[in-house]
């Protein structure tokens, strides 16, 4: 069953994999729930539920990359550090 | 405002994505100490299906499909589907035109949702077929010896 023709909302399921697969796994499975919210939405016709859903999956799409980002950010620090501390042994 | 917002966003995401991969492609996680290891991993010792990604995408951004494949299936299996996306993503945000847009029914979306929770749980089971799932390294000096094999030949 196709979603009503010329209506499209963003489901951001590409950017909810990758942050699932390369941030963080918890948010990132929130993000593809909220997709597939989106498109089953979009099947039954409910447009504002479908742009609803897309809102939610976008915000757990940042939140999953920024918990990333700050992992990442903290391992480089840490990495930094350590390798600082080596320099002076 | 939030237009040239956004206009600073886009260059900005672009820029990060370019820098990734170049890095992802020059850079092995596995032996560079630069990228950061799984949280989880780090923390409990379990895999979680994200695990050996990165070093799978160095791999296949190399080439080497099997050994990407080795590490995570099934980044490499999502991985057109990914590349795909992205790729329409900024055309559409750079001219405003979509690559043909791919409408995944919501059942699909479910169950690469199932997918992705059961890899994870398989590969954390020590019997094979399951245990084959973890990321498998590939043998460093087998890797390097095939390497500069592969680099002799004309």
């Amino acid at each position: 069953m196709a979603p009503a023709p010329g209506v499209y909302v963003q489901n951001y399921l590409v950017f909810a994999i990758l942050a699932t697969v390369l941030c963080c796994l918890p948010a990132g499975i929130v993000a593809i729930v909220y997709a597939a919210q989106v498109n089953g939405k979009l099947q039954a016709g409910d447009i504002a539920g479908a742009q609803e859903a897309s809102k939610n999956a976008k915000m757990w799409c940042w939140i999953s990359a920024g918990v990333g980002f700050a992992v990442a950010g903290i391992w480089i620090l840490l990495a930094a550090i350590g390798a600082l501390s080596n320099l002076h042994r | 405002m939030p237009n040239s917002r956004k206009n600073l966003l886009l260059p900005a995401m672009l820029t990060a994505l370019a820098a990734a991969l170049a890095m992802l492609y020059f850079l092995d996680p596995a032996t560079s100490g630069l990228f950061p290891p799984c949280p989880l991993r780090y923390l409990t010792g379990w895999y979680c299906p994200g695990c050996g990604s990165l070093r799978a995408l160095h791999q296949l951004l190399q080439g080497n499909l099997r050994a990407a494949w080795a590490l995570n299936p099934l980044t490499v299996l999502l991985s057109p589907f990914l590349v795909y996306g992205t790729a329409s993503y900024a055309l559409f945000e750079l001219r405003g035109r979509h690559l043909p847009r791919l409408f995944l029914p919501a059942p699909w979306i479910r169950a690469l949702y199932a997918v992705i929770i059961l890899f994870g749980i398989a590969r954390n089971i020590p019997i094979q077929p399951f245990a084959s799932l973890a990321p498998q390294a590939p043998h460093p000096v087998q890797a390097g010896r095939a390497l500069r094999q592969s680099s002799q030949t004309p």
